[in-house]
């Protein structure tokens, strides 16, 4: 009975401590939740926003926290979106429950490609690792087009069926409204998750595994355990993204869009320039990347676009200057660099 | 040790890497709370015997029994849980991280784990305040003196509670009053927290000879004496080894 008493009282200390940890991010987010219900010309620019946080959130415990680069991040989030549209397409008798039956298709996708490539890729090292996963994501994108699965290379058109199981007003909630306060709901979770890895030994063992993975097997740790751990919660939190953002918002899944690679280098953007293995860091980098990517097209472009410089895109080049800077200057990030240099203590907790 | 099984067990072992023997049939008991140093000229299969007991490095042939089991095939983790712990010859702390978190992780992840961050944290202040580290415990581990890091090593392993803990070349390249230091450190920690320890030291210092009750020599991978100090340093092949002898 002691031991047990000990047990659930091991559990509210970790709960507590998470909770406390992730405070600030929540209160972001939060802060983001009312300006996307107040400013209604604003909610779209907001939605992306979290979508870019959410993107470098997930990829965050697995990147961020075990510096293993995965270049083939972006198959998660195809498994979320392709798990929404099967699940729409070939299993609408459930109604308004096909919604949470495409979440949970996409989540066992996820969890089985990464239980499959973590089983296998986990056991090589650094560059390796990120060469091998490179081919996962091709792999998987030219098996659907080449062998015409689940649409082939035209993909999934979900919209239409979307309208047919939940109805027109159902259909225009769910992929618009809805979808959005998914998305939230997905960003505190991410938060809460990442908050509880932090607080806990997993938490503990990936740190070690990312400062010295050899010196973390001698202390004890079952490296190629927490790996899989980390790989596959981040795969999971990206299928949802998928799902909700592409699949439910977009109501279209192809797969040159969805095996795009250049979210996964999107992903690594916000997750450096943030600051990787923070709770903060992937808020903070999507808020800057996506706030001046805003910035970029709709008001400098059209500027650039009036003297004759065709500029759309111009964040492009930005930020690979940027990207740049941070790594040689900061490489801990903007959130790590900080929390290096802060002396307050009530500032210090508050950049986790 | 006498009547009871011993806690460690080396049986027989030997390892080569291509055309050299790194340990040649070496065979050595550990008992329970003992303080043995095992000392050896560079290259004599020190570290590779530590990597053997470790599980870091599988034998070519041998067995090492840790508390009564067999743990030859068993990975470094499953050596760990069941109370072996161990420091680095070069320092390995985990940079990035504090003092506090990385003894921390030992904390998590020794033989008697910490069940939450607090307990972990909490163990990790006890440990530090024992090696004198408490100063420490918010920096970055990368700003360590040598001395420190050997320290910080010390408590990680020490967070984990351990039967045995491995310490590899503890006090190499420290000043004497830092041996002094450590070593007093190492026989508390025996004497408080009744943990054996396995001592690899490549000079046999003062310090090393009043601490250890036993000392082993190993030489060309081969066990060549195994006794008390004064016993074992008046060994005419071990001052060989350690001196020459004029004209061989």
């Amino acid at each position: 009975m002691a031991a047990r008493g000990l047990e659930w009282e091991a559990l509210y200390d970790t709960l507590r401590v998470s909770f406390r940890k992730a405070l600030p991010a929540l209160a972001i987010y939060g802060a983001l939740t009312i300006a996307y219900l107040l400013f209604e010309a604003k909610s779209q620019l907001i939605a992306s926003i979290l979508f870019y946080a959410l993107l470098g959130g997930a990829f965050n415990i697995f990147m961020g926290m075990t510096g293993y680069v995965d270049f083939g991040y972006v198959a998660f989030l195809a498994m979320g979106a392709y798990g929404m549209a099967i699940a729409f397409t070939y299993l609408p008798a459930a109604g308004p429950l096909t919604v949470l039956l495409g979440f949970a298709m996409g989540m066992i996708l996820a969890a089985m490609l990464a239980g499959v490539v973590g089983g296998i890729a986990l056991r090589l090292r650094g560059a390796y690792f990120a060469i091998a996963t490179i081919g996962v994501n091709e792999g998987i994108r030219f098996l659907i087009e080449g062998g015409n699965l689940l649409g082939g290379s035209i993909g999934l058109y979900l919209a239409g069926r979307m309208r047919e199981v939940l109805g027109e007003p159902g259909y225009i909630f769910a992929a618009t409204t809805g979808a959005d306060l998914i998305l939230i709901l997905q960003a505190f979770l991410t938060v809460f998750i990442t908050a509880l890895i932090l607080s806990s030994r997993v938490g503990y063992a990936l740190l070690a595994i990312r400062e010295d993975e050899d010196a973390a097997k001698a202390l004890g740790v079952n490296v190629t355990k927490y790996k899989l751990i980390a790989f596959t919660t981040s795969a999971i939190l990206a299928s949802l993204l998928g799902a909700s953002f592409w699949a439910l918002k977009g109501g279209y899944v192809e797969p040159a869009r969805v095996f795009n690679i250049h979210y996964t280098v999107e992903a690594i953007i916000v997750v450096m320039l943030g600051g990787a293995g923070t709770l903060l860091g992937p808020l903070v980098g999507a808020l800057i990347y996506q706030g001046s990517n805003f910035v970029l097209n709709t008001y400098v472009a059209p500027l650039l676009e009036a003297v004759g410089i065709h500029a759309l895109g111009i964040h492009l080049p930005i930020f690979a200057l940027v990207l740049l800077s941070v790594i040689i200057l900061m490489p801990e990030g903007i959130v790590g660099y900080l929390r290096g240099r802060v002396k307050n203590r009530i500032l210090r907790e508050v950049l986790v | 040790m006498a009547g009871k099984d011993p806690l460690l067990v080396v049986e027989g072992v030997s390892k080569r890497f291509g055309g050299v023997v790194a340990l040649d049939n070496v065979s050595l008991r550990v008992g329970e709370g003992e303080l043995v140093a095992i000392i050896g000229p560079n290259g004599s299969g020190k570290t590779t015997l530590f990597n053997v007991v470790n599980g870091v490095i599988k034998p070519d042939s041998g067995r090492v029994i840790f508390r009564g089991v067999d743990v030859t095939e068993l990975p470094p983790y499953k050596r760990v849980e069941m109370g072996l712990a161990r420091t680095f010859q070069i320092p390995r702390p985990w940079q990035g991280l504090s003092v506090r978190e990385n003894v921390a992780v030992g904390a998590f992840f020794g033989s008697r784990r910490a069940r939450s961050i607090t307990e972990a944290m909490e163990r990790a202040e006890k440990v530090l305040e024992i090696v004198g580290l408490s100063q420490k415990a918010e920096e970055p581990a990368a700003k360590l003196t040598v001395v420190e890091k050997k320290l910080l090593e010390l408590a990680r392993a020490l967070a984990m509670e351990p039967k045995l803990l491995l310490l590899d070349e503890i006090v190499a390249g420290m000043s004497p009053a830092d041996v002094e230091r450590v070593i007093d450190t190492v026989v508390r920690v025996r004497d408080e927290m009744g943990i054996a320890v396995v001592a690899l030291v490549e000079h046999v210092i003062r310090a090393v000879r009043r601490a250890a009750e036993r000392v082993v020599v190993l030489h060309q991978g081969r066990v060549i004496a195994d006794g008390a100090p004064e016993e074992v340093l008046r060994d005419p092949h071990v001052v060989e080894v350690y001196l020459g002898v004029p004209g061989a």
